[in-house]
Parts: C-alpha cells; sequence; structure tokens
C-alpha cells in the first residue's frame, strides 16, 4: 500500500536519513516532509490547507518540544484535517512510563523503537491496513 | 279620796301579797300562792253583792271584785310566765274546783241554816247573808275566769312571740288588759244584757278593769324585769319563743320528750355499747358464779364466739382449755385478793400473745384483753435486730469502744477486746467494759507517751463539743510488722454525751500510699529526665492541673500566683492561639486527641520548640470532657530534626535531579547506538554482493552496538532500583505480564518461542510494579535470548499464583541452562555464566538486588542443555507500605 504524504520528525538528521532511506526504499509514500523540530512540523501543518500527511513518525526526546508537547499541539487541530492522519512513535526510549504516555494518545497508533527497519515498518503497514 | 286611797291599799296588799308568796315558791312550793289565790276567788265571789259606788254619778264599780279578780289573772300570768302552763293549769283547775265544792258547801249549810231556823224561829232569816250565793252569777264568773285563763295565756304566748323585748311591758298590759275587757264583756253580756243596767254596768268595769290592768302591769313588769331576774328554764312552756299553740299539744310534747329521752338514753347506750366494741381491747364480764355477763364484739372475735351466745355461759365450761392455764389462776387471784391483775401471756390454740387486765369488783370481773401479737413481734424483731447491730458490731474489723463523759467504757466490740488481748492485755481490766479509757491515757501520758497525750487532747475536745469529731493517724509497730492506725472520736448520736472511739488498722492504706508516693516520685523523677511534663485541663472552667515539669520546662514559677491558665499563655507565641483553640474545639467535639508541636518562650528569651500529645477524657462526675495531655521539651529533637528534613529535601531534590540525568544519559547514550544501528542496517541494504567481505565487521558492529544498548538499559534499571522508594501498587498480574511481554518487543529480540501463562490471581496484590517489570523482564528476555537452537521447540511456561500473602512466580524454559559451576555467581555484578552472553553481567545482579527491595526470594533450579527454572516469592505488601 501507500499514502500520499508522510511526515518525519526528529530533530536528528542520522535518524531521519536512516528513515527517509527505509520509507523510500520501501516505497509507500509519495511523498516524504521531514522537519527537524515540532515547531516546524506545526508549522507546516498549520499552513496546509488540504488534508495533513496519513502517517507521523515522531520522536519523544527534541529540544524546545518534545513528542508529548507536540501531541498536546497537535489535538487542537482541525478534526477535519486530522482525519485519516495516524502518528508513530519512533523512539530510542525502553522507558515503560514513555510508552504508555503514547500508547494512551488518541492519535498515537504504535510506538516503535529506533532504528526503523523493514520488518518493523511491515508489521506497522499490516497494522495500518 | 277614801275610796281610792283604799283601793290603791288593796291593790298593793293583795299584790304585795301574791309577789311575796311566789318569790318564796323555792323553799315553799306553789301550794301558798295557791291557797292565797283560792281565797281571793272566793272572797271576790261573795263580795259580788257587796256595794258599788258610782262612778260619775253614772256607772257602777266594785272596787274590791275588780281588784281581786284582776289579782287572780295576774298571778296567773305570773305563774305561767315563771312556772309554765302546768302550774298556771294547775292553779286555774284548783280554783275551779274549790269553787264547786265551796258551792255545794254552801248549799248544805244553807240548808243546814235554813233547817235549824225552822227549828229555831227566834232566828232571824235574813240575818246572815254570807252563805247566800247567786249561783247565776257565780257559774258564770266561773266559766268565764277558765275561758279567761285560757285567752291570757295564748294571748299573752302571742304577743310575746310577736312583739320585740324592749315592748315587754306592753305585751303584759295588753294581755292583761284585753282580758279584762273580755271579761268585763262576758261577764256582763250574759248576766245584764237587755236590762238597764247592761250599759252603765259594762262600762263602770271596763272603766275599773282597764284601770287594775294598767296598775298590775306596772307591778308584774316591775317584778319580772327588776325583783325575779332568774332565767327561766325550769320549763319548755315558759320558753319566751315559744309557739302559743304548743300549750294545747304540751301533752303531746310531754310524750314526745319522753320518747325522745328514751331515744337519747338508749342512744347513749348504744353508744356505750359501740365504744366497748369499738375499743380493740377485747372485754368480759363474769359474774360472782364465773358466767358471762357481758362480751363485747372484740372479745367474741378473740374468743372467736358469738358476743350474745356466751352471756349467761360459764366460762370454764365454755372453755376447759383454759383451766390450768396462767390467767385461769389469774382470774383466780384477782377474785380472791380483790386485786387488780395485769399480765401477758401467748395463748398457743390461738398463736397469740394476749395482754390481760383483770379488775375485781364485787359482782365479779371485768377482764380487758388485747391482742398484742404484733407489738411481741415487733419486740422480738427489735431484739434481733439489736443482736443483728451486735452481730455486724463484732465482725468490725476497727475496734470501736464506747464511753461516757466520764472517760468510762460502756461498751466495746470483740475487735477491740481481741486487739487488746494480742496486745497482752490478758484479763481486759485497764481496756474493756467497766475501765476508764480516761484515766488510762493519762496512766500512758505519765509513763511518757506522747501519742496518749495528743488522744486525750482529743478527746476531750469533743467531750467539751469544740470540735465535732477527733481524728488521728499514728504508727503502732509491731516487732514483726510495721502498722499504722487511724483513731477517730466522734459523738454517739446527735444528742448524747457518750463518744464512740475507733481504731481501725490502715497499714495497707499507708502501705499503697507510701507505695504511691515512691512511684509519684519516680514519675516526677522520670518526667524530670525525660522533660515531660503533663497536664490536665477542662475547657469549660478552664482549671489547669500541671505536674511539676511542666513548670519546669514552661519556666513557670510554681509558687505563683498568676491564673496557670494565663501563665501558660503567655509563654506560648500569639500567633499559635488561633491554632490553639481550633485544635482544643475540635478535641471537645471529636472527643479526639491530637498531637502537635510549637514554641513557647523561655524567660531569657530563647524559643523551646515542645511536643504536645493530648487525649480527650470523661471527667469524673461524667459530665464535661478534660483535656489530659503530655508536653515534652524536644527543643533538641527538633534542631535535628529540620536539619534532617531539610537534608532529606536536599537529597530528594538531587535524586530527582540525578533520575533526570539518568534518564537523559540513557537516552542521550543510546539515541548515537540507535542511529549507528540503522546506519548499519542501511549499509546491509545496500551492499552489493561484491562487497562480500563487508558484511562480517558490519555484523560485529551491530553486536557491539547490541551490548552496548542492553549495558546502558541495565544501568538505568539498576539505577532506578537502587535510588527510588519501593512503592505498592495494585498488582494485576494479567497485565503485568502482558506489559512485559509487550516491551520485549521493542528489544529487537527475535524468537519463535512458545510460551503458555498459568495465572491465578486471588484477592489485591500489591508489590512495586516497575521492580517487577524490571524482574520479569530480565528473566524473560534471558529465556527468550538464550534459547537452544538444537532444540526443535523452544519453551518458555510462566506460572504465577499470588494470595493474600505471597505471589509465587515460576519462569521455566528449555534453553541452554546455566552450568553446575556458575549457578552461585549468576547474581554476581559483571558475571557472565556464557560465553554466548551478548549482555554486560549486570541483569541477574539487578534481578537479585530488585527482589531483596521487594524482600523477596528467588531461587533457581538449571541444567546444563536442558532448561532453566527460576522460583520467585514475592510478599504481598496489602499494608501498602514495606
Amino acid at each position: 500500500m501507500t499514502v500520499n504524504e508522510i511526515l518525519l520528525i526528529d530533530d536528528n538528521y542520522i535518524d531521519n536519513f536512516i528513515n527517509k532511506t527505509i520509507l523510500t526504499r520501501e516505497k509507500i509514500a509519495e511523498t516524504i516532509t521531514v522537519k527537524l523540530s515540532p515547531l516546524e512540523a506545526l508549522e507546516y501543518l498549520a499552513s496546509k490547507t488540504d488534508r495533513f500527511p496519513e502517517l507521523i513518525f515522531l520522536d519523544i526526546k527534541m529540544p524546545q518540544m518534545d513528542g508529548f508537547e507536540f501531541l498536546s499541539a497537535f489535538e487542537k487541530l482541525s478534526e477535519e484535517q486530522k482525519e485519516k492522519c495516524r502518528i508513530i512513535m519512533l523512539s530510542s526510549s525502553h522507558n515503560m512510563e514513555d510508552i504508555e504516555t503514547a500508547k494512551k494518545n488518541p492519535y498515537v497508533l504504535e510506538y516503535l523503537i529506533k532504528p526503523l527497519d523493514s520488518s518493523k515498518l511491515n508489521a506497522l503497514l499490516e497494522l495500518i491496513v | 279620796m277614801y275610796v281610792l286611797a283604799s283601793i290603791l291599799i288593796q291593790f298593793l296588799l293583795v299584790s304585795i301579797c301574791i309577789l311575796v308568796f311566789f318569790n318564796l315558791r323555792e323553799k315553799l312550793g306553789l301550794a301558798p300562792v295557791y291557797i292565797l289565790l283560792g281565797c281571793l276567788q272566793y272572797f271576790q265571789v261573795n263580795l259580788e253583792n257587796l256595794s258599788s259606788f258610782k262612778f260619775l254619778g253614772e256607772y257602777p264599780m266594785y272596787p274590791a271584785s275588780v281588784v281581786l279578780f284582776s289579782a287572780l289573772l295576774f298571778a296567773v300570768l305570773l305563774i305561767y310566765i315563771k312556772e309554765g302552763v302546768v302550774s298556771a293549769r294547775t292553779l286555774i283547775i284548783g280554783i275551779l274546783i274549790s269553787n264547786l265544792f265551796l258551792t255545794v258547801l254552801f248549799e248544805i249549810i244553807s240548808a243546814q241554816d235554813y233547817f235549824v231556823r225552822n227549828q229555831f224561829d227566834d232566828i232571824d232569816l235574813n240575818s246572815n247573808v254570807l252563805f247566800n250565793i247567786n249561783y247565776k252569777y257565780f257559774i258564770i264568773g266561773t266559766i268565764i275566769l277558765f275561758v279567761d285563763f285560757i285567752l291570757l295565756v295564748s294571748i299573752y304566748q302571742f304577743l310575746v312571740s310577736k312583739i320585740k323585748k324592749p315592748f315587754f311591758f306592753f305585751v303584759l298590759f295588753l294581755s292583761l288588759w284585753t282580758v279584762l275587757m273580755f271579761d268585763a264583756l262576758a261577764f256582763n253580756t250574759a248576766l245584764f244584757y237587755g236590762t238597764s243596767n247592761y250599759a252603765p254596768s259594762l262600762i263602770g268595769h271596763i272603766i275599773g278593769k282597764s284601770f287594775s290592768a294598767l296598775l298590775f302591769s306596772i307591778i308584774l313588769y316591775i317584778y319580772l324585769t327588776h325583783i325575779d331576774k332568774e332565767v327561766v328554764s325550769t320549763s319548755f312552756i315558759a320558753d319566751q319563743k315559744r309557739d302559743i299553740f304548743s300549750i294545747f299539744t304540751f301533752r303531746k310534747k310531754y310524750l314526745d320528750l319522753k320518747i325522745e329521752k328514751e331515744n337519747t338514753e338508749k342512744e347513749l347506750n348504744e353508744r356505750f355499747e359501740t365504744t366497748l366494741l369499738k375499743i380493740s381491747d377485747g372485754v368480759v364480764s363474769l359474774d360472782k358464779n364465773w358466767c358471762y355477763t357481758y362480751v363485747n364484739k372484740n372479745a367474741g372475735q378473740f374468743l372467736n364466739r358469738e358476743p350474745n351466745s356466751l352471756i349467761g355461759k360459764h366460762i370454764w365450761t365454755e372453755f376447759p382449755e383454759g383451766v390450768g392455764l396462767p390467767f385461769y389462776d389469774a382470774y383466780h387471784v384477782a377474785e380472791k385478793t380483790q386485786q387488780t391483775q395485769y399480765f401477758e401471756e401467748y395463748y398457743e390454740p390461738y398463736n397469740k400473745w394476749f395482754e390481760n387486765r383483770i379488775y375485781p369488783s364485787t359482782e365479779g370481773l371485768t377482764i380487758y384483753f388485747s391482742d398484742i401479737t404484733e407489738q411481741k413481734k415487733a419486740q422480738q424483731a427489735l431484739l434481733e435486730s439489736e443482736a443483728f447491730n451486735k452481730g455486724i458490731l463484732s465482725s468490725l474489723s476497727a475496734h470501736i469502744a464506747v464511753i461516757d463523759k466520764t472517760g468510762e467504757i460502756l461498751a466495746v466490740n470483740k475487735a477491740w477486746d481481741n486487739f487488746s488481748l494480742e496486745n497482752g492485755e490478758f484479763n481486759l481490766a485497764r481496756t474493756s467494759v467497766g475501765s476508764n479509757y480516761l484515766k488510762e491515757c493519762e496512766n500512758a501520758i505519765s509513763r511518757g507517751d506522747a501519742l496518749s497525750q495528743k488522744v486525750l487532747e482529743g478527746l476531750l475536745s469533743v467531750l467539751h463539743k469544740k470540735q465535732s469529731s477527733f481524728k488521728m493517724e499514728y504508727p503502732c509497730h509491731s516487732p514483726g510488722e510495721e502498722r499504722w492506725f487511724t483513731l477517730q472520736i466522734v459523738p454517739f448520736g446527735n444528742a448524747s454525751d457518750k463518744l464512740v472511739i475507733s481504731h481501725t488498722n490502715v497499714t495497707q492504706l499507708k502501705t499503697t500510699e507510701k507505695k504511691l508516693e515512691d512511684s509519684n516520685a519516680k514519675l516526677k523523677e522520670a518526667q524530670r529526665l525525660a522533660k515531660i511534663g503533663n497536664w490536665e485541663f477542662n475547657p469549660k472552667t478552664k482549671d489547669v492541673f500541671f505536674s511539676d515539669e511542666m513548670y519546669n520546662i514552661l519556666e513557670i514559677n510554681k509558687e505563683s500566683q498568676d491564673d496557670l491558665f494565663e501563665l501558660y499563655r503567655s509563654k506560648c507565641q500569639p500567633e499559635d492561639f488561633d491554632k490553639f483553640n481550633e485544635l482544643v474545639n475540635n478535641a471537645v467535639y471529636k472527643e479526639e486527641g491530637y498531637e502537635i508541636g510549637y514554641y513557647v518562650k523561655g524567660n531569657d528569651g530563647t524559643l523551646k520548640y515542645i511536643n504536645e500529645i493530648c487525649e480527650v477524657v470523661k471527667s469524673e462526675n461524667g459530665k464535661d470532657l478534660i483535656l489530659k495531655g503530655t508536653i515534652q521539651d524536644v527543643t533538641k529533637e527538633k534542631l535535628i530534626n529540620d536539619e534532617l528534613s531539610r537534608k532529606n529535601e536536599e537529597l530528594q531534590k538531587a535524586n530527582i535531579e540525578l533520575d533526570r540525568f539518568v534518564y537523559s544519559a540513557s537516552h542521550d547514550l543510546r539515541a548515537p547506538l540507535t542511529s549507528l544501528r540503522g546506519l548499519i542496517q542501511i549499509m546491509e541494504m545496500i551492499l552489493k554482493p561484491e562487497d562480500e567481505e563487508l558484511k562480517e565487521p558490519l555484523c560485529l558492529m551491530s553486536t557491539t552496538i547490541d551490548k552496548m544498548d542492553v549495558f546502558i538499559r541495565s544501568i538505568f534499571d539498576y539505577s532506578v532500583n537502587s535510588r527510588t522508594e519501593v512503592s505498592a501498587e495494585n498488582i494485576n498480574f494479567e497485565e503485568l505480564i502482558a506489559s512485559v511481554w509487550e516491551s520485549l518487543k521493542y528489544m529487537n529480540i527475535n524468537s519463535n518461542i512458545k510460551s503458555t501463562i498459568n495465572i491465578t490471581q486471588e484477592g489485591d496484590f500489591y508489590s512495586d510494579k516497575k521492580r517487577l517489570e524490571i524482574v520479569l523482564g530480565n528473566l524473560v528476555s534471558n529465556a527468550i535470548k538464550y534459547y537452544d537452537k538444537d532444540k526443535a521447540e523452544h519453551i518458555l511456561n510462566i506460572t504465577v499464583t499470588a494470595d493474600k500473602k505471597n505471589a509465587y512466580i515460576v519462569i521455566e524454559d528449555n534453553g541452554i541452562g546455566i552450568g553446575q559451576e556458575h549457578i552461585d555467581k549468576i547474581f554476581e555484578m559483571f558475571y557472565r555464566a556464557t560465553k554466548l552472553s551478548t549482555g554486560s553481567g549486570m541483569g541477574m545482579y539487578i534481578v537479585k538486588e530488585t527482589i531483596d527491595r521487594l524482600n523477596g526470594t528467588i531461587q533457581i533450579d538449571s541444567e546444563l542443555n536442558k532448561g532453566t527454572t527460576f522460583r520467585l516469592t514475592i510478599p504481598n505488601s496489602n499494608d501498602h507500605s514495606v
């Protein structure tokens, strides 16, 4: 399956590179947008007039605004635009608290631990379908 | 003139004569008056033919006749008034009868005279006129007299009942005058009606009789009101207020009276009888022949007989069982000696006590007997009660004696004597009844006994009523033991000059008192050492009690006269007052104590920190609530505590910072590793077949990264276990295992493991969830990681059994197992049991450490190439704290 757009939010350039490479190789999205901070991502989303990206990969630990803060801000966005938008937490944290907090959020579809690889991605795609 | 004078003299003579005789009636009776009046009547009748004089030359008057006739009625009235109708009637009837008799006598004498004259012619026929009676005249006069009498009495009685007493004269006059007028009219009408004599004679009579009525009325009035004032009482007829008609019915009255008298007598008799019957005594009378002449009702009841049935019966025939008994003898003694006998006796047939009084007389015996069974019973009860009191007195352990005002011992109880005996007073001569307590005291004083001096003073002061009682405690040690006594001297009753002396052994009390004193002293000492003071406070009355140490702690002068409560408040910080008030109100309202710490100001201005504990109790009377509590000077401890909590706060802060540091460090350390791993993956993806030789180093890089990652996570777990407090949350093992299983998914561990999970949980189980996750996570991940490649199936069984006390967790695998030589060491830090290990040797160490923190145990059964079983026991922290 493919989606129109995937948004990657991560401050780490390497991780963005890895994720983009994997996603590109798997060819599941027409566009892959990368934002280095949640603020930029929110700006980007706010500027969007049509639907949001179908998938957002969100890191947790980031400067200025972390993943959870982004989730709170995301909640306030237009329901219509959010309608088909799913968020996947993608973090290196094993911390149970982080995992549980993320899973409680209604917009979060899955919590993945870095690095993203094709097997994890395939499992995720199965979930979406 | 002479005529008038002679008439007046006649008036006076006749009336005085009547009144004198009448006045002497007490001595002579009424007979002289009757005779006098009879004579007067006779005289008057014969005066009819006497000469008359013509009043005013026209009306014939017969003064003598008028006076005498009037006098007769006057007397009748007098007798009626003073002596009653019977006497008056007697007079009238007497006069009538004697008149008739005289008339007959006159006729005989006239006949006699006639015959004599006929025989002796020389006698003048008309020489004697005395015996020549005008019958018509006489009979009419007599009849009228009788009518006059009835009329007079009737009129008088009528007037007397109608006219008031001050007009008594008119009553008399009117009575006399009316009757005389009637008499004049009747007499003249009867004799002269139709003759020329009639009118003048009538007028003459009226004038004369009116005059005489007036005169006699005056005389009678004077006599009755001034001379004979004796109150009329002899006859009911004389009662001035009697109805006039009573004179006609007097006979009936007399009969009535007689009946009345009889009734009264009968009533009196009955009353006497009733009295005899009613007195609770039984009364019997016996005649000389021992026969009953009288038995009253009570006696009948006592004897169980009808009183009348006994009358006339012989006592000893009726009551043969009495013969020979004491009362039989007593009756005979009374009869013989004629002296009153008195005795009490129990009469068995009736089960009763009788008191007998026997009064002899010449006619026989009169015996009064009364049932005194109740009295006897009361007496008996009194005796018993006395015995009872004596018994009580004897049973008292106090030594009791009663003395009189001279000091003589009147009575003692058993304990008193016993004590004397115990103390060597063998014959009790100095201490028991009859000896003199005052003297014994004086003797003892003379022997130099100071105690006796005090006793004597006390005794005398009570005896002389200087004080109402005297009490003294004194030691009386015997060689064997210490003894204490209390001496008490009190008056015997209210109005008595006797005294009661009691000695009570109070050794036990004294010992207890001493012990109490000791323990009080110890308590004080303990309070002083511990700097604890105890207090009581009544919020209603604001009454305060402080123990000694309270004064020391609060630095209040114990001798101060100021209000203790105010003194205490002055030591406290004013800003605390509101808090205190609320605390006290709340304590009283909820009946619940409190604990509070606060500062008080010492005299040198330094602050002391006080810890106060209070509880609420009911006052002794059960009405008020009283606060009781302690205060302790904990200034030192407070300082230490304050320092401690400051340090603790710092430590907590440091811990939180460390937590944050560990979290971010582990993240920051791991983030590059995950990036590296991602990059290696990409490299592996884009590796061309010809670059075969690069595969090996890339794989090794990946393994190194994994090792590093596990190590960092272990350090993180370790830091979590060692630093954080053990918490107790409600654990649901289903969820817990699921969560552990979930987390393994993120661990890049892949294995086709066949797992079975059995969970049996009874009731709530409390433990530290995070730590259990660390333990189970490590053990389960090990079981997965170290699977045996040689085995077709990889098995993992997790069994949890949780109850109120413990959770038993068994984790069993068929992995590579651990060699026996390693089993003891696997829990050591950095120890690695297999070369297959990718770990750092931290995992099992952390498991052991964590289980220790949970107060649990872990057992391991393992065999190389066969598998490993871990058995965990984790206690249930259902008191919510570990």
